[in-house]
């Protein structure tokens, strides 16, 4: 049992258009100082799972235990009996109190004597980078500074569980990419469990232990960042996660003795790893997926192995550190990254490679 | 914060303020539609008479809360627990209505007797001793002197004249049941002129109607400011007082009018019976008249002289003999009264009052332009006549026309002036 | 509604013990308070309107009646009008007052705002009488005009419908400009600087952008003035229109003396002409919030943009002020002279001074003032608390029958004074007899002007990111603690319009302290009321308005002298200190 047990959660907004399930039945088990993120297009469920433990949103049905604890079932825990401490979107900050009384709150309502208080804020106040501005207000600082005040407020109460609702999203590019480390940082000095949903797939890469993907309120998967990347459990996490090549395809033959799989695509001929390959009938429609990265430009025209294709070059993006061609091979483009220095312009034709070890099956 | 705080104090200083006040022993409470000016008039007096004479001071509430139905409704809303003790003011139908419902009880003061029973054949007191007038009055008109010569027109001075096309427009009438003295002016001219012709009446003088009001005392508004420069139905002493004031009003007694006994009654169940009865018994007194004069009314007592008590100093005196045209005691005035038929006019209230809302105040508009035809068909037919054309056909259908209006028929009367009008141009 | 949404949502395993919910307790208060105070005496009335009259029967006789009067029918057309109208007037005025004094950098916007809210200050029926003085057939303009010899015979300027509008378009004006103020200065600038980076400039801009934008809050503030002709009888009465529903509603109940027929149709025209229109307006409401702006609350202490104008637009900018300023202050002025004079009538300005009408006031009225305080005064006590809970039922709760507390307060909007009257007193005399004690004066006033506090404090909740909340009770904090140290603090700016409009409001009201007061009751109204005798001297009845004038106006002062600047107070635009 994780440290949040997160059971079959199901939660179900009335629209104009109708309801919604914004979480349909959603289970997931988070390990003790584990930072968990979930990720997810807006309005994928990952928001309501969030507040659901929090105890801002009530399920209909189904529950979240901490520490073992049930949160719904054996009667409503509020949020404020929970030990989570949470960091808002658009940080919360309250407008009429200085950074100091923001962050001491808790420990005001805890009954903490004042002295330990202050220094208990002041040594928060230096892990999060704002020594010296307790008497402050919020209105007076800068975003990247609010945020830094809803973390230390969130922290202060050494809570069990931090969760953060996309605290990043309102800053800027530069800013985004130096808190993640911060916060990165921070959490695993203090050893905490946190949750943190996101939208940006970059942020939930670099942040977390372990990454859940959410698709219109169900959970489609959860793994490690370079397990999600590199064997997406399906077209949607494929796509959702980087830049992919999707094919159309059906397997043709499997083949026992290389592990490898045929597939009939719009490519012509693919051999692709399978990773499971009982999963896999002959004659089932399939997709093909397979990273730019993944594609080999050959500039030989001799060379002959399986999986080379020959194409038109339709367009280049010149990207600095690196290149993207696009090719079309018969009626399929596929995006290729190579070296920058690349040669070929639009309309030239080439030859690519696709490594059958990294073609991933999905599921269509 | 702050303001929460001192919120707090205010309120609780004002909570002690109220509390210290009212402590009296002695308490009696009025309610009724009488002028505020009269009721401070005579708690003023009975304060005094009452401490002269029993050595204790005397708590006075006044309630009203608004014309005399609304004093009605509001004893009759107590139902035998009155929050007052004597209904003050209001005529008779008022009283009337107030005795047959078990809400006021008969009380025959110390000077019953100075009252008269009746007066041209109108009650000025119960003989059942229910009620009985103290400040007695004329149902009248008001003008505004200045404004009508700014206009360059006469005051009107009966109620035909009322009818004159040249006071179109600036006569100012209240709705009937807004008001019981512009009910009294629809009796008036029913009992007098009889059912058809008192409506017909009734239907020109809505013709000349520039402003519908919602009670006597804004029909005085409008009239002393000037906005319409002759008001319908107002009681007799408004005149006087706005007189007394400075104001350039003059009140007119029409030809034909009836006595309004302004009267006072004892409630059922008042909570301070015996101060009720110490208070009606002052109000009749001479001492209480004269409080009554002095608050701008006139007073009931067959014998009380007013030349004797300008003598004495009483100051309104003088504006009173004034206004009922030099006579020494109210009763004494010499008009042509109607006989009225106070029975038949309570009786007929609800239908009287609907039939005016339907056929006049509704109809307003149309029969001002039902009106307005029939006189412009009539000055082409005068015209073609003094050319000497034949018009008798034309003639005839419009003094159908005129028929029909009389009659309420607006829209058959607008037809027959189309048919006039064409029987004209043949 | 909300109630039923609530009791679906949780539905299996939660059952019936998420009932028992602290919302749903307080929920349940909120409708003990409504039952006893709206519902109970109200149901006196309403079971009158199935009276039929002449027997004990009960039937639709009078509804029926009511829909095949073609008169009463045309009064209900025609009030509706009339709101239409008002409100029309009151936004075409009031659009460019609020976009000047919020978006314009200007000397003296101080003065012009706290001007702006003056009206407010005086009873409507106050102004009314004012404007014949200085309006009317023989009032001053007309006379000077005649003096002048540019006419011969007097204009009517006032009396009429046209009047009426005006007249209650200038009373309205503050709840127009306050919400659109409140609007114009919550607007994230960004909304603004995208649409003219789209292109947008200008007048384009305000129309597509930052109009539609204030949308919720103008609502906030038409509804409002939308609903007060249905129970302002008096304004229509002094400017001689009758054929309105308020006043047909006063003078049938009023006056039905044997007619009872009469009153169950006036009781009739108040429960219908109630409930159409706020059902009306809640539905175009909820229609409205159907698209609903959610960029537009999440600043809580934006200040919108100012802009430094031109100088041709800074001059107009001060001729409408002034042109505002000029009908606005016109009507203390008017009352201020009237009450310095005797008898002024037929003269262009007053011409016998005297200082009698004040030293009455002050040797024989002091009760009239130190009730009118401590009425109001415990009124707002109890409606402050109350609104607050009800706003806050509504608004951040899925309470059990929200919706409907909702409705019924919104009623009150509509229910005329008179209605609540009559029906306070039949409901409290025998029976109940709270109307014995003078509790019943505030628990009217409370029960009357309640509504507007909490549709200000409805509109600060709306404003109010639920962020900041949630951000306290994860922080350890219970929901009371959270109110208390989050959310009032930060409400408070809002809510103070609310509470100064409510005491206000409170203070002038008539309709119903004329049907309540007993002696020794008499509030500052009722005083103005029945020392109105004879029409003849406006003097004391003047001197009395203008007593209510300056002592508002003075609370107002206070209240912005604590609250920093009139302008922090009223409509909390960007804080000093931040």
């Amino acid at each position: 049992m994780g440290f949040i047990d997160i059971r079959n959660l199901v939660k179900r907004f009335r629209t104009k258009y109708g309801e919604v399930l914004a979480a349909d039945n959603v289970c997931l088990e988070i390990e003790k100082a584990e930072l968990i993120t979930l990720l997810g297009p807006s309005g994928c469920g990952k928001t309501t799972t969030l507040r659901c433990i929090a105890g801002l949103e009530r399920p209909d049905s189904g529950d979240v235990l901490i520490d073992g604890v049930p949160m719904f079932s054996q009667g409503f825990v509020p949020p404020a009996k929970r030990g989570i401490g949470m960091v808002f979107q658009n940080y919360a900050v309250w407008p009429h109190m200085t950074v100091f009384a923001n962050v001491a709150y808790g420990l005001k309502l805890e009954g903490v004597p004042r002295r330990t208080r202050e220094a208990r804020v002041r040594e928060m106040l230096d892990i999060v980078g704002l020594a010296g501005l307790e008497r402050r207000y919020p209105g007076q600082m800068s975003g990247g500074q609010q945020q830094r005040v809803a973390l230390a407020r969130a922290l202060m109460r050494h809570p069990k569980v931090l969760l953060l609702d996309e605290p990043l999203s309102n800053l800027d590019a530069k800013l985004r990419e130096k808190m993640r480390f911060e916060i990165r940082g921070i959490v695993s000095r203090m050893g905490m469990t946190a949750v943190y949903v996101t939208h940006d797939q970059a942020e939930a890469m670099v942040l977390s232990d372990r990454v859940a993907i959410m698709d219109q309120g169900k959970l489609v998967q959860v793994a490690k960042p370079d397990e999600i990347y590199h064997v997406p459990a399906s077209r949607f996490v494929a796509d959702f996660i980087g830049t992919t090549n999707i094919v159309e395809g059906q397997v043709e033959e499997i083949l026992d003795d290389t592990g490898l799989v045929g597939l009939r695509t719009g490519l012509g001929r693919t051999l692709c790893r399978a990773r499971n390959r009982a999963a896999v009938a002959k004659g089932e429609p399939v997709y093909l997926s397979i990273r730019p990265e993944d594609i080999e430009v050959i500039n030989s025209t001799h060379e002959a192995r399986d999986n080379i294709y020959t194409g038109t070059i339709t367009e280049r993006a010149y990207l600095g550190h690196l290149l993207y061609l696009f090719i079309r091979v018969r009626d399929t483009v596929i995006r290729a990254q190579c070296h920058p220095r690349q040669v070929g312009s639009e309309g030239e034709e080439t030859r690519i490679y696709l490594d059958p070890a990294k073609c991933v099956i999905l599921p269509s | 914060m702050k303001s929460g705080k001192m919120l707090a104090v205010t309120c609780l200083f004002l909570l002690t303020l109220l509390g210290v006040a009212g402590a009296a022993q002695q308490k009696l409470g009025w309610v009724g539609p009488i002028y505020v000016e009269l009721s401070e008039s005579l708690k003023k007096g009975f304060q005094d008479y009452y401490l002269r004479t029993y050595g204790e001071p005397i708590e006075i509430t006044f309630v009203r809360p608004g014309g005399w139905p609304v004093c009605v409704d509001r004893v009759r809303i107590w139902d035998g627990k009155p929050d007052a003790d004597v209904f003050l003011g209001a005529g008779a139908p008022a009283h009337s209505v107030l005795a047959s419902l078990g809400l006021t009880v008969p009380y025959v003061h110390a000077h019953w007797d100075m009252i008269p029973a009746e007066w041209h054949g109108m009650k000025a007191k119960d003989p059942e001793g229910y009620w009985s007038a103290f400040a007695p009055w004329l149902v009248s008109n008001m003008y505004n002197e200045l404004v009508l010569r700014m206009y360059n027109v006469p005051p009107p001075r009966t109620w035909d004249d009322l009818l004159n096309p040249i006071y179109r427009g600036h006569i100012a009438m209240c709705l009937t049941y807004a008001s019981g003295t512009m009910y009294e002016v629809v009796q008036i001219q029913l009992q007098t002129r009889g059912w058809r012709d008192g409506w017909a009446y009734l239907r020109y003088l809505a013709a000349q109607v520039g402003r519908w009001t919602t009670g006597s005392t804004d029909t005085t508004h409008n009239v002393t400011r000037g906005e319409y420069p002759i008001g319908i139905a107002q009681p007799q002493m408004n005149a006087m007082v706005a007189r007394r004031d400075g104001y350039p009003v003059g009140n007119l007694v029409p030809d034909v009018t009836v006595l309004v006994p302004e009267a006072a009654a004892l409630l059922a169940g008042a909570p301070n019976e015996r101060n009720a009865k110490i208070f009606l018994d002052w109000l009749y007194s001479m001492e209480g008249q004269k409080y009554v004069l002095q608050g701008g009314y006139f007073v009931a007592r067959t014998d009380i002289s007013l030349r004797q008590w300008q003598a004495e100093g009483v100051t309104m005196a003088s504006h009173a003999i004034a206004a009922l045209g030099g006579a020494d005691n109210f009763w004494a005035v010499d008009l042509d009264l109607l006989d009225y038929d106070l029975e038949l006019a309570t009786a007929q209230w609800d239908e009287v009052n609907n039939t005016f809302d339907r056929e006049i105040y509704r109809k307003w508009e149309e029969l001002k332009s039902t009106l307005s035809q029939i006189e412009a068909v009539e000055l082409q037919i005068a015209d073609a006549k003094a050319k000497g054309a034949d018009v008798a056909a034309a003639e005839a259908k419009a003094a159908e026309a005129r028929t029909l209006f009389e009659e309420g028929e607006l829209a058959t009367a607008r037809t027959a002036v189309t048919e006039a009008r064409a029987l004209l141009r043949r | 509604m909300g109630g039923a949404g609530g009791l679906l949502a949780h539905p299996h395993q939660h059952g019936i013990r998420s009932l028992i919910r602290v919302d749903n307790l307080l929920a349940a208060f909120a409708w003990v308070v409504v039952a006893f105070l709206i519902i109970y005496p109200l149901s006196f009335l309403v079971i009158d309107s199935f009276r039929v009259a002449g027997s004990d029967r009960f039937g639709l006789q009078n509804y029926r009646a009511f829909f095949s009067d073609a008169y009463y029918i045309g009064a209900f057309v025609k009030t509706f009008v009339l709101s239409g109208l008002v409100l029309l007037t009151t936004t075409v005025l009031g659009l460019p007052l609020a976009y000047i004094l919020a978006r314009y950098r200007l000397r003296g916007q101080t003065v012009f705002t706290a001007l702006t809210i003056l009206p407010i200050v005086l009873p409507a029926y106050a102004g009314a009488f004012a404007w014949v003085v200085f309006f009317g057939r023989f009032g001053t303009l007309n006379l000077l005009l005649m003096q002048w010899g540019i006419i011969s015979r007097p204009i009517n300027f006032i009396s009429g419908l046209h009047g009426v509008v005006f007249m209650q378009a200038i009373h309205l004006l503050p709840f127009m400009v306050l919400s659109l103020l409140a609007a114009f200065t919550s607007i994230d600038p960004d909304l603004e600087e995208a649409a003219e980076v789209e292109g947008a400039s200008g007048i384009r801009r305000f129309f597509t952008v930052t109009l539609p934008l204030c949308t919720p809050s103008y609502l906030a503030g038409a509804i409002l003035v939308f609903l007060w002709p249905f129970t302002d009888w008096l304004t229509p009465m002094i400017f001689g229109v009758i054929d309105l529903l308020p006043s047909i509603a006063y003078i049938n109940i009023a006056y039905h003396f044997t007619d009872v027929g009469r009153k169950y149709m006036g009781i009739v025209s108040v429960v219908l002409s109630s409930g159409v229109c706020v059902a009306a307006f809640l539905l175009l409401k909820a229609w409205v919030e159907r698209k609903r702006y959610t960029g537009l609350s999440k600043g809580t202490t934006l200040g919108g943009r100012t802009i430094r104008p031109n100088p041709l637009v800074r001059v107009v900018s001060y001729l409408y002020m002034l042109f505002i300023s000029a009908l606005v202050l016109l009507i203390p002025i008017v009352l201020g002279l009237s009450g310095f004079s005797r008898r002024w009538v037929l003269t262009p300005f007053p011409q016998h001074w005297t200082l009698d009408n004040f030293r009455t006031i002050f040797t024989g009225a002091t009760r009239l003032i130190s009730n009118s305080f401590l009425f109001s005064g415990v009124a707002l006590g109890i409606g402050v608390f109350f609104g607050l809970l009800m706003a806050y039922l509504i608004a951040r709760t899925k309470a059990l029958g929200r919706g409907g507390l909702e409705f019924v307060s919104t009623l009150m909007l509509v229910f005329p004074g008179v209605a609540v009257g009559v029906a306070y007193l039949t409901a409290f005399w025998h029976g109940i007899p709270l109307a014995t004690h003078w509790m019943i004066m505030p628990l009217a006033l409370f029960v009357r002007r309640m509504p507007y506090f909490q549709r200000m404090a409805h509109a600060a909740y709306q404003q109010l990111d639920p962020c900041l909340e949630e951000a306290a009770e994860v922080s350890g904090a219970s929901k009371l603690r959270t109110f208390l140290t989050i959310s009032l603090p930060l409400l408070l700016k809002g809510i103070f319009v609310g509470v100064i409009m409510f005491f206000i409001m409170a203070f002038q009201e008539i309709s119903t302290a004329i049907f309540l007061y007993r002696g020794g009751w008499e509030t500052l109204p009722v005083g103005l009321y029945l020392n109105w005798h004879r029409g003849m001297e406006f003097g004391f009845a003047a001197a009395l308005s203008f007593m209510m004038v300056v002592i508002v106006f003075v609370m107002l002062m206070i209240a912005a002298k604590i609250g920093g600047g009139v302008l922090n107070v009223a409509w909390g635009s960007s804080g000093r200190g931040k």
